[in-house]
């Protein structure tokens, strides 16, 4: 049997890899350039972890919940970038995280504010860590098999042509910007599904947990692990999660041992856009 | 007693107003000349705050400890410059998206090594037994506004600052007339990073430092241009002193917590309703 510690991290690198898949999708595949998936992800976190301590719903609502508060986010977020474009677009995205932390830390009367929500429990059949870490992995498994299975419909084709070349793809009749919605609200409601895995595993969430750090660790993650590859997001995540056992052979203070790991993955990342911008195993560059 | 809150109140935005316009109008210059949304320039501020809280530390007088802040700043904003915007411009049209992710990687490293340097516990600058507080605020106001009147004026009249103008309204014509686009850039970043430390050694001696504080700075920069227009210095400045209004009047009425939730909705209503801004041009395809 592998040790807790091993589990921990493969549940880590399972819950964060869905989140970094989903993101993927959306600037990888749908040629968007998002960062407000890191609030999407709180979203959800929150959205499970309230339904099922302050209201005791079941499980299956709270996770229900978590994908549907993710998707509503998510259209919120479209309505606010429908009308800016490129980098305007990119950075209004930037500040919906933030609008997200500066609420959640606000309404204490939903969310405890900055006190976050102890004590969320998980489902009784995945009560243990192996059971979760299995749960976990699955949900990986089936959320890649989904998001393939989607990126090779017709659904998916226009997403690759929108990316390419929106242009053409709007000369072809080809409804973009309802394709970019319809991708940008999936992609929320799997990002929330993401959050609700990570809630009920933690046991335990604040403001802080989904803020810039995070923001930028899913971000660099998808290009560290190249654009329009789904395999790639994970193994980006999996570098992150890695480098502490690295770490583990320097002495480090353990008060800047967050930084450090945060320090080596963003120049990581400054390389990987400088030296090799299709990332490990990325396909596609991105235009404009 | 109500001419003096309303005293009070109107002392409080022309402070912040005039100091985060500054900061706001360095951010704007960047993008203007350079087409990139300079997100690290709230660590540029930041550190330049934390250099001027270590210099005065190690018993450097004033005015020294003003001039190793510039020296820092004008580095900073050169490695930034030489080692990530101009390799990435090189790169052709990827670069727009990816130096959007590159910027946003250097804030949350600048972050980071701040953190790994300094601690995370706040710095604070004291300069009570000089200064009082209301020759402080004097300060701040002035140096702000003389910073912002002179900027303005030297790209009305001066011949950097007209080269500057034609790289920002088209780089290709410019480099057409003879105009080195690449030099004027460095120039262009380089004066925006002296502002930057300006803003930091004000910004050290009204508030707290704490390395958190970099992408705060960033953020407010950011919401403060996006109202003002895109690119327009006079939209940066009315756009700051607009957000602080509301800030600062809905922080009086309501709390000073909900001050930040206050200027996310200003921001998220223009999104929706007047993207441009109030100054933008409007924004058109081939600008972007």
């Amino acid at each position: 049997m592998l040790s807790p510690y091993i589990l921990n991290l493969i549940v880590l690198i399972a819950i964060y890899g869905i989140l970094a898949m989903a993101l993927s999708f959306v600037i990888g595949h749908g040629g968007v350039l998002q960062f407000g998936h890191v609030a999407l992800f709180g979203v959800g976190a929150y959205a499970s972890a309230i339904l099922t301590t302050t209201y005791s719903f079941s499980f299956s609502i709270g996770f229900l919940g978590a994908m549907a508060f993710g998707g509503i986010g998510a259209c919120m977020l479209g309505m606010l970038i429908r009308r800016v474009r490129g980098d305007f677009m990119a950075l209004t995205t930037f500040f919906f995280a933030f609008a997200f932390y500066a609420l959640v830390l606000n309404v204490p009367e939903l969310t405890r504010g900055a006190l976050g929500i102890p004590a969320i429990a998980r489902p009784s059949i995945v009560m243990s860590l192996p059971s979760y870490a299995i749960a976990s992995v699955v949900t990986l498994v089936v959320v890649y098999l989904l998001l393939t299975r989607i990126l090779h419909s017709p659904f998916g084709l226009v997403m690759g042509a929108m990316r390419d070349d929106e242009l053409g793809a709007r000369v072809l009749g080809k409804n973009t910007a309802h394709v970019q919605r319809v991708a940008l609200v999936l992609s929320g409601m799997i990002a929330g599904l993401a959050g609700a895995l990570y809630a009920h595993y933690i046991g335990f969430i604040d403001p802080s947990s989904f803020y810039l750090g995070d923001l930028v660790i899913i971000v660099a993650a998808v290009v560290i692990g190249g654009l329009g590859s789904l395999p790639g997001s994970v193994i980006g995540i999996a570098i992150y999660f890695l480098i502490p056992e690295v770490l583990r052979f320097i002495n480090i203070p353990t008060e800047t041992f967050g930084a450090v790991r945060q320090i080596i993955f963003i120049t990581v990342l400054l390389l990987i856009i400088l030296v090799r911008p299709k990332g490990i195993l990325g396909k596609v560059l991105l235009d404009t | 007693m109500t001419t003096t809150i309303a005293t009070q109140l109107a002392l409080t935005i022309l402070i912040s107003g005039s100091l985060f316009a500054l900061s706001a109008v360095g951010f704007t210059l960047v993008y203007r000349v350079t087409k990139i949304m300079h997100v690290a320039h709230g660590v540029v501020v930041l550190g330049s705050g934390y250099a001027f809280w270590w210099a005065l530390q190690r018993g450097a007088s004033a005015s020294f400890a003003v001039a190793f802040t510039i020296a820092v700043a004008l580095a900073m904003g050169w490695c930034i410059h030489t080692f990530v915007y101009e390799r990435l411009r090189t790169r052709g049209k990827i670069a727009i998206t990816m130096s959007l992710v590159a910027t946003v990687a250097l804030l949350v490293l600048g972050q980071n090594i701040l953190l790994a340097l300094f601690g995370s516990s706040t710095r604070v600058v004291s300069f009570s037994k000089q200064l009082s507080s209301a020759d402080i605020h004097t300060l701040i106001v002035g140096v702000s506004l003389v910073s912002i009147i002179f900027l303005g004026m030297f790209l009305r009249w001066s011949r950097l600052g007209k080269r500057m103008r034609a790289v920002a309204d088209n780089s290709i014509a410019a480099e057409v007339v003879g105009i080195d686009s690449a030099r004027v850039r460095l120039s262009a970043i380089l004066l925006s990073a002296v502002m930057g430390g300006i803003v930091g050694i004000l910004y050290a001696m009204e508030f707290n430092l704490d390395p958190s504080m970099g992408s705060e700075i960033a953020i407010r920069s950011f919401s403060r241009v996006l109202i003002g227009g895109a690119g327009s210095l006079p939209g940066a400045i009315f756009g700051s002193f607009l957000i602080e209004g509301v800030e600062d009047v809905g922080a009086f009425f309501y709390s000073d917590g909900l001050k930040s939730v206050f200027s996310f909705v200003i921001v998220f209503l223009f999104l929706l309703l007047r993207p441009r801004g109030l100054f933008g041009r409007k924004i058109r395809k081939e600008d972007l």
